[in-house]
């Protein structure tokens, strides 16, 4: 199943008067399942092609179906309930929020999405077991190291079961034995739970656990390599 | 023949010098009512006004005609330009301040005029006494040297304006030497003092007065006429509005 | 996600409150401050105006009045010819249907006393069926009040002081020996006069901002009478000005009295009189006249007293000034009481005078006509305002009940009307009065909203990029404006109770025991009045509190709206690169 394609996306961006072309005329498909990443350079545009790819960005052209939808199609809300049902994000700076317990960042997307509490709380118990956080619901973000706090991330992500989950430069704030730690964990997750991960990274440990590496270089795709 | 002549003559002259001894009361108030009769009056007039030790000197210029028209124009100083007009039984005052007609009317017309003892009230005052009194001939009387008659008038109207006067009236030359005015309940209100006469066209005629309102302590007025001309036409547009404002 | 669903996000926005606490302190200090302070000033305005109304009520007009309908139409002019017979019956009627009421007959006139002269509104009243309507009787300095059969008057203590009638309470020295010259009968006299008086605190206290260079000057300065003054030395006091004459007055009145004209000149006809009457009226006027060639005038001809009332009527509504005759009248009266009331009005220019020695010729020809009957009714509290059975309509059914119990009935040219169609000038006054200061509140408060709008502004700054990864998390621009909302909205109900428990503990001994002015006025030298009963309380507004409160909130609540609207017009990506 499709999860997500991308037909001639083009972005560009204006900045002091000059236009930027982050993408100029992309093409992508990604399917169920998929642990992929997009690397390049800074500037390259992956972390714009996460973006539109994860609707926070809007195109200049060209198309984005996610799930089938073309999200060029959607307005504000129905983009927001898309993100909400279907889309997890990975950031670099984690992004948690620091007045919430970790039990309450992780169910976050699922109060959002109105699910019952009891719901709520076994799903939240049982992602918090997959990270390896179990016993530290309670503890406050700035209470936590940073894989820790990056772990809190991935099950918020991970909480809602969704299609797709987007990680932008998700190890650019560890140090590789932690990186390493999350990238498996990650890996395992979408083994398990079949949930495709797109990664944008210039990280070659990342590259490395990718299974498909696509290259980026100004806007346009280099190479799209699926590994063994 | 001669002694019922001469007996009919005595009586005659008994009974007119009787006459002359005792007028009736209505004949002394008709006597005063027709002393204020006259078709046109024209005159320099000045009011003094002394009250709380101060004196004020106020100078008009005055047009009558009969007693129910006149028109009065200051011409002192602090007061030039203000008019009044009596007609149709209605005051009319003029500011050149203002440049505005007022009508006095109501309580307004107890008002002290121009700050002196005579009320609106009292300018207004025309009609013949006999037609508001009765008159009661109280006897003679002695005041400042003269002879005279005191006659009470008691208003026949319940809603007249003073409901008793007193007047002394000289026994000889008939001239009002003195009224009061008297409130309901018969306390006395005001008073005023004939002062000076003059004959003018062959007839006594007022020209000096003194008016005292008894409410304000030590305050009197004394009206002076001089200049009078009596019965000389003037013209009917005096006696109008659009006179008040030229 | 419903609303319900944001409600769920109550606990975030309960927390964000926690995230700068000082922040979080002030802002909700200011909004308690602002809320406590419109609470406490719109009780204590409120007290205030309802103490006035009671006053009113209580001292002046009681609840309602039985007038002529033309009285009323023209009441700012007091047209003391208007006047009804039989009070006795309405006064009976309504006192069998649980209405106590007392006749007045009110007018206007000058009052000489040995020292001057002062314009005073006179009422002619029954001191006792006054007693059972009005309170300021029981408010009598110096004296006695008034009783029936004699000319006499209680006079309010502000003219009393004008006229330098009765106990002067705050002389100068020299006009205090003068008065002494005037009224003491011997040394004995004279030195107790004296020793009831004392230098006003401030001379004693060598000057201060009370003070006046004509109350510090040397010889003659401002004395005071004694506080501790007994009754029984005030009484003696009383009785030796009485004894001099001092107290002896002249009331100069004009007695107007509605008489149709014998004779009205055509003139005067045509151009004055027939334009002004009401197209209804002429009908009836020009039945009454007959125009006679000779004279060029209109003659009355009609006798009937009915018919002769309503002509005047017409002509009076004309403004036809021939229809009212004015009668002077001078009557010598003594003043036997001072009265110093809670309310204005009997402290003023005001005197009352038993209405009984005003019938007739020595009086004010009333021959039983009254201007109005006064209403309460029985036996309700002085603390109440007038309510709906104190209303016009209650009490005009009360009335005709009552009369027609007595076989009678109530004539068409008689209505009720209550107090506040009398006092439309100070309800205006009033509610400029109070007014004003609420709007100076409401703007104190609406400043508190600012505060919070900023603080709101501060906080979205902050959580840039907090707020774009929610949303990139899936929330929609409604939920995080309704969160901000929520968040805000806490500050203004945490800020309003706060400020109202603040509000409600400074405005509790306010409400029971108010601030006495009278001690203010020892420190003016009694410039208030010398046994005025001066405390003024606030009250209790639980609808104000309460809605403060809300109003508060919800404000406080919009307040974030704006701000966060422009925090999610910004692209989710800008929000998530912020630092």
């Amino acid at each position: 199943m499709t999860v997500v394609k991308a037909e001639n996306v083009i972005k560009d961006y204006g900045l002091n008067d000059q236009v930027i072309h982050a993408l100029r005329g992309v093409n992508l498909e990604f399917q169920a399942g998929e642990f992929a990443a997009i690397a390049g350079p800074s500037g390259s545009g992956k972390s714009t092609f996460l973006h539109l790819a994860g609707c926070i960005d809007n195109l200049t052209a060209g198309s984005i179906l996610v799930g089938g939808k073309d999200t060029g199609k959607m307005n504000r809300t129905q983009l927001a309930i898309l993100r909400r049902q279907s889309i997890g994000f990975i950031f670099q700076a984690y992004n948690l929020i620091p007045v919430l317990s970790v039990e309450e960042n992780i169910s976050f997307p699922l109060t959002l999405l109105g699910i019952d509490k009891k719901e709520i709380r076994e799903r939240t118990n049982q992602v918090l077991k997959e990270v390896g956080l179990d016993g530290m619901a309670k503890r406050r973000p700035k209470e936590m190291s940073g894989g820790q706090q990056q772990r809190v991330a991935i099950a918020r992500a991970l909480v809602k079961k969704p299609a797709l989950i987007l990680a932008d430069e998700p190890t650019a704030n560890l140090d590789s034995k932690i990186g390493r730690e999350i990238l498996e964990l990650m890996l395992a997750l979408n083994k398990s739970a079949g949930t495709t991960f797109i990664f944008s990274t210039h990280d070659t440990m990342v590259m490395d656990f990718a299974r498909r590496l696509i290259r980026i270089r100004d806007g346009q795709i280099e190479s799209d390599e699926i590994k063994g | 023949m001669k002694k019922k002549l001469f007996f009919i003559m005595l009586l005659a002259s008994v009974a007119s010098f009787a006459f002359a001894q005792t007028p009736t009361a209505a004949e002394l108030l008709a006597r005063v009512d027709a002393n204020e009769i006259f078709n046109t009056i024209e005159y320099d007039g000045e009011m003094i006004i002394e009250h709380q030790n101060r004196r004020f000197v106020k100078t008009f210029r005055g047009w009558g005609r009969g007693n129910a028209d006149s028109f009065i124009e200051f011409t002192n100083p602090e007061d030039r330009g203000i008019r009044y007009l009596k007609t149709d039984g209605r005051l009319f005052v003029y500011s050149p301040d203002t440049e505005r007609i007022t009508l006095i009317s109501g309580h307004m017309l107890r008002e002290s005029m121009m700050g002196s003892d005579m009320s609106y009230e009292d300018t207004m005052d025309n009609a013949s006494l006999a037609s508001r009194y009765n008159p009661i001939l109280l006897g003679p009387d002695i005041l400042n040297g003269r002879p005279v008659w005191m006659l009470e008038l008691n208003a026949k109207s319940r809603t007249e304006s003073y409901p008793r006067r007193m007047l002394w009236i000289d026994q000889e030359n008939g001239d009002l030497l003195r009224y009061e005015l008297f409130a309901l309940s018969g306390a006395k209100l005001k008073e005023y003092n004939l002062i000076r006469v003059e004959v003018i066209d062959g007839r006594r005629f007022p020209v000096e007065g003194e008016m005292r309102d008894l409410l304000r302590r030590g305050s009197r007025t004394t009206f002076i006429m001089r200049n009078v001309v009596l019965d000389r036409p003037i013209a009917d547009s005096v006696f109008t509005q659009r006179n008040l404002r030229r | 996600m419903t609303l319900f669903g944001i409600w769920e996000l109550k606990k975030l926005a309960l927390r964000n409150l926690t995230r700068h606490k000082v922040k979080t302190i002030l802002t909700l200090a200011a909004i308690m401050v602002s809320v406590a302070l419109y609470i406490v000033l719109n009780s204590w305005l409120g007290g205030m105006a309802i103490q006035s109304r009671r006053n009113i009520v209580n001292f002046e007009i009681g609840a309602a009045k039985l007038q002529t309908r033309l009285y009323f139409e023209r009441k700012d002019e007091m047209p003391s010819y208007e006047t009804f017979l039989d009070w006795e019956i309405f006064h009976e009627a309504l006192y069998r249907e649980g209405y106590v009421s007392a006749p007045r007959f009110v007018f206007s006139g000058t009052l000489f006393s040995q020292s001057g002269s002062a314009p005073i509104l006179f009422h002619g009243i029954n001191p006792a069926a006054e007693k059972e309507v009005l309170r300021y009787a029981q408010y009598v300095d110096f004296g006695r009040f008034v009783q029936d059969g004699n000319f006499e008057i209680a006079l309010g203590t502000v003219a009393a002081e004008r006229l330098r009638v009765g106990i002067p309470t705050r002389p100068l020295r020299l006009e205090l020996e003068e008065l002494i010259a005037s009224v003491a009968r011997s040394q004995a006299e004279a030195d107790f006069i004296r020793s009831l008086y004392d230098i006003t605190p401030s001379v004693r206290r060598g000057g201060d901002i009370f003070s006046t260079e004509e109350r510090i000057v040397e010889g003659n300065e401002r004395m005071i009478l004694g506080r501790n003054a007994s009754q029984a030395d005030l009484d003696r006091y009383w009785n030796i000005i009485a004894a001099s004459g001092r107290n002896d007055v002249r009331i100069n009145a004009i007695i107007d009295i509605k008489a149709a004209p014998e004779m009205i000149r055509r003139h005067r006809w045509e151009n004055e009189l027939w334009p002004a009457l009401r197209p209804e009226d002429r009908v009836l006027v020009a039945a009454a006249y007959v125009y006679e060639d000779f004279m060029d005038a209109y003659h009355l001809v009609e006798q009937d007293e009915r018919q002769l009332n309503l002509i005047l009527d017409a002509m009076i509504r004309a403004e036809y000034a021939g229809a009212i005759r004015h009668v002077n009248q001078l009557m010598d009266v003594v003043v036997v009481g001072v009265i110093n009331s809670p309310a204005p009005l009997p402290n003023g220019n005001t005197a009352f005078i038993p209405l009984d020695v005003l019938q007739d010729r020595a009086g004010m020809m009333l021959e039983g006509g009254v201007t109005e009957l006064i209403i309460r009714e029985r036996g309700v509290p002085d603390s109440r305002l007038p309510g709906q059975s104190e209303s016009s309509a209650v009490i005009t059914a009360a009335l005709e009940l009552g009369l027609a119990s007595m076989g009678r009935t109530l004539p068409d040219e008689l209505a009720v009307f209550v107090w506040q169609d009398y006092m439309q000038d100070y309800l205006g006054y009033e509610a400029l009065q109070t007014g004003a200061p609420q709007v100076v509140a409401g703007l104190l408060l609406f400043l508190s909203f600012l505060v919070i709008s900023c603080t709101i502004l501060l906080a979205i700054l902050e959580r840039t990029k907090e707020i774009g990864m929610m949303r990139a998390l899936g929330m929609t621009d409604r939920q995080m404006i309704m969160l901000y909302m929520l968040e805000a909205g806490f500050l203004g109900f945490i800020g309003s109770v706060l400020g109202i428990i603040l509000g409600c503990i400074i405005n509790y001994p306010l409400v029971k025991y108010g601030i006495d002015f009278s001690a203010m006025g020892d420190l003016m030298d009694g410039g208030i009045g010398f046994r005025t009963t001066a405390i003024f309380r606030s009250m209790w507004n639980v609808p104000i509190i309460i809605g403060a409160g809300i109003a508060a909130t919800l404000l406080s609540s919009f307040m974030a709206f704006l701000p966060t609207r422009r925090a999610v017009k910004k692209p989710i990506t800008d929000s998530l690169r912020f630092e």
